[in-house]
């Protein structure tokens, strides 16, 4: 199974191995092939040079000697005579060897006692046979030899070759070359010319191809004797095949430990490319999930904070790799608090990712704990710079909305300047002076900044990830962009408006490749919208408190307030004197005020018997207890009085069109900074 | 939040309100004038610094009313325009004897 495997891991390594080791064989007998052809063609050539100039070294040792004429005849008379009793005989004529012997002339020869001439010409004799056999050691031809044609026959003066053992015995009967040579040296003789001849054939003897080279020693136009060298193919062959042989063995070897290595660094590269994919589909898969970790962090604003809770929140994060070192967080700390927060890390990918989820972690720890922001951030800091060795540092915005009275702290640690929108009003850059990072020092004191959101105000925090985003034409997004986009939302949703920013910058760097962590948030607080009190009329001032500051806030006129103010009270009156009877129960208030057709709403719901007082008939004014006249009153107060029995409730809902005010539109409270 | 003041002087009495008149406030006020009516003839209430008033006020000027026209008379004086809206509304300026500004 697992050599099943491995071969399905390697199919490419398998057959590059053949392949590479089929090339390099074929590489191999052709290189063989042809280095042998070669080699022979320059043997052959080497060869020829070296039986020549052996031919040519013979030939001038014989010639070195003035009286050779003289000698070739004592040689050719004395032959049969140089036998080992003669050479005994000649021991004493030390004489001989006092003389140049190559110096000694012809005439002196002659002029010396016959027994002289013959001492003379066999120590000459021997000098010259051993010179030859010196050459033939050095050389290796098939036979070194010299010959002289006596009537017709070759006479063999010298010879040399590997099987006589004695090269100073000079044999009547040539050695079998298996070559005639008499027709070759009768033709030398007849033309007389000291040029070499080479002839080239088949040996009857080991019928293999030889070759001859004939050397004549010419003195006045007469042949006095020829020099010859034979070499025998089938050695030259021999040994260039040979040689050819072992190189090409040689060749095959490096070839295959070449293969060998070659495949070796393929497996190697193979196996390596194998472990380092593994290795990155591990690390994705761990990036992947520690991105599914990093963004389970951030919180759904939208599951967490309904419009009950009284703010509107919504945030986008996307990082620039698969994890990043921005985060935004929102949480609540108590029923009426809310801390909201957006950060950015010094940094991308996982140092980033650690740092911040320390931060994030940090930070929430510390808020829930009932610390202010700036008490927490000083906190954290000390404990984030002290151990910071990698210089990492965090900037923050962080802050705690009360979303019973707007009342909100606000710190802000080095991060970018938000926008904040009044409601009604346009968006603006809040500029204010800013802490140093978290993570810088631990000298850096931190204070709370208070605000009063009033409800309908909305800010927007973001990292620099949006306004340093840079399109292909290398201009940043910037903050004027920003604010554009901002005033350029025709929705006051928080969800509505990140998505139009988003889509915005997406638009703004389309194609370019997002450098840095994109991170936005708007929180829009509406205060609580809805408020559920006892049925009693010690509840009427909460309840009126409550639908009043919401009318105020959505605009409306001094008149306008009265007469919500009436309707409210009539409408709560009613349900306190008549729905639970004697019993008790509550009223869920509930304020909606719609933006885009200025209406004003305020629903009663109570859980009492089911009776609809918009039913009854205008009052009767004569009566004690006149009935009906507070629920003739409201009717007349607001636009529209709507009562329905929904799910067990009473739901009594007064509606109120403020936009006919004139007074409407004066500039709505802003965000102001107590 | 209702404030109230007054100046008796033989069988005439005058009351001052000031602020709301409201289901909460009526009741109080109420107990309050109907305690001082023993031998009234003639009841002024002075609502000039009256802000407010639901049914519930005006029930109570009902009541007084039907009270004062057993033993004498009542008006109400100094009433603003937006008191007097409701007054008005619930057809009440015929049955009270409302003096406006």
């Amino acid at each position: 199974m697992k050599k099943k495997e491995s071969k399905k891991k390697y199919p490419f390594l398998l057959k590059s191995c053949g392949v590479i080791f089929l090339i390099f064989l074929a590489v191999s007998i052709i290189s063989s092939v042809y280095t042998r052809r070669e080699y022979l063609e320059i043997h052959i050539d080497e060869v020829e040079k070296n039986t020549e100039m052996l031919n040519h070294y013979a030939a001038e040792r014989l010639t070195s000697y003035r009286s050779l004429p003289v000698l070739i005849d004592a040689w050719e008379r004395d032959l049969e005579v140089y036998s080992s009793a003669f050479m005994a005989q000649l021991q004493s004529s030390a004489w001989v060897n006092q003389l140049d012997l190559p110096e000694v002339t012809a005439e002196r020869v002659a002029a010396m006692k016959n027994s002289d001439q013959r001492a003379f010409g066999y120590v000459c004799y021997t000098r010259i046979a051993y010179g030859f056999d010196l050459m033939y050691n050095s050389f290796r031809p098939t036979a070194l030899y010299c010959v002289k044609m006596v009537g017709g026959s070759p006479a063999y003066l010298f010879w040399s070759d590997n099987n006589s053992e004695n090269n100073y015995m000079i044999p009547t009967v040539p050695h079998e070359i298996g070559w005639d040579d008499r027709p070759a040296l009768n033709e030398i003789y007849a033309s007389a010319s000291p040029d070499c001849v080479m002839i080239k054939g088949e040996s009857s003897v080991t019928g293999e191809d030889q070759m001859l080279v004939y050397t004549p020693i010419v003195e006045n136009g007469t042949v006095l004797c020829v020099i010859v060298c034979a070499k025998d193919w089938v050695e030259v062959e021999n040994d260039i095949s040979h040689s050819a042989f072992k190189i090409a063995v040689v060749n095959v070897l490096l070839l295959f430990l070449l293969t060998l290595i070659v495949v070796a660094f393929v497996y190697r590269y193979e196996r390596e490319k194998l472990r380092i994919a593994a290795e990155q589909q591990k690390t994705q898969a761990e990036m992947a999930i520690a991105a599914k970790i990093q963004s389970d962090q951030m919180p759904d604003p939208a599951r967490e904070f309904s419009a009950q809770k009284g703010i509107d929140i919504s945030g986008f994060i996307k990082p620039a790799r698969d994890i990043g070192g921005d985060f935004f967080d929102c949480f609540m700390i108590d029923d009426s608090h809310t801390a909201i927060v957006i950060a950015d890390v010094s940094d991308k990918g996982i140092p980033a990712a650690l740092f911040m989820m320390l931060t994030k972690t940090l930070i929430k720890s510390e808020l829930m704990q009932g610390s202010s922001p700036a008490e927490a951030l000083n906190r954290i800091n000390r404990q984030v710079s002290e151990q910071n060795a990698q210089g990492m540092f965090v900037t923050i915005w962080l802050a705690v909305v009360n979303l019973l009275t707007g009342a909100c702290s606000v710190v802000n640690a080095g991060h970018e300047n938000p926008f904040v929108k009044p409601a009604g009003g346009a968006w603006n850059e809040l500029r204010y002076h800013h802490a140093l990072a978290v993570g810088i020092t631990p000298k850096t004191v931190y204070t709370d900044h208070k605000y009063t959101l009033n409800p309908g105000d909305s800010i927007f925090v973001y990292t620099d990830g949006v306004t340093d985003a840079v399109n292909s034409q290398h201009r940043r997004y910037g903050c004027e962009r920003l604010k554009a986009a901002l005033n350029g939302c025709a929705v006051s949703g928080a969800e509505s408006l990140v998505r139009l920013v988003r889509e915005d910058v997406s638009a703004f760097f389309a194609g370019e490749e997002q450098f840095d962590d994109i991170t936005m948030l708007c929180v829009r607080f509406l205060g609580f919208s809805s408020i559920t009190v006892a049925a009693q009329n010690g509840s009427m001032n909460a309840v009126n408190a409550f639908v009043l500051s919401k009318a105020e806030t959505f605009g409306a006129s001094k008149q306008a307030l009265k007469e919500i103010r009436l309707s409210v009270e009539e409408i709560f009156g009613n349900i306190v004197d008549y729905a639970y009877g004697e019993g008790s129960g509550t009223v869920a208030v509930e304020v909606m005020p719609d933006e885009r057709t200025k209406v004003f709403s305020v629903v009663f719901r109570d859980s009492g018997a089911p009776f609809d007082p918009t039913a009854r008939e205008s009052p009767d004014l004569t009566q004690q207890n006149v009935g009906g006249l507070g629920i003739y009153l409201a009717k007349k107060m607001m636009d529209e009085l709507e009562y329905e029995y929904k799910d067990g409730h009473n739901v009594l809902t007064m509606r109120k069109k403020l936009c006919s005010d004139a007074s409407f539109k004066e500039e709505p409270k802003c965000l102001t900074q107590e | 939040m209702l404030n109230t003041r007054m100046n008796k002087t033989d069988e005439t009495l005058t009351f001052y309100l000031e602020g709301d008149l409201d289901r909460i406030t009526s009741a109080d006020f109420e107990k309050e004038i109907f305690a001082c009516l023993s031998d009234v003839t003639e009841l002024v209430i002075d609502l000039e610094q009256l802000e407010y008033i639901s049914s519930a006020g005006l029930r109570s000027f009902v009541k007084l009313q039907k009270q004062m026209d057993k033993q004498g008379t009542m008006r109400l004086v100094h009433v603003k325009p937006g008191v007097f809206e409701i007054f008005d509304l619930g057809g009440f300026t015929d049955y009270l004897t409302i003096e406006a500004d």
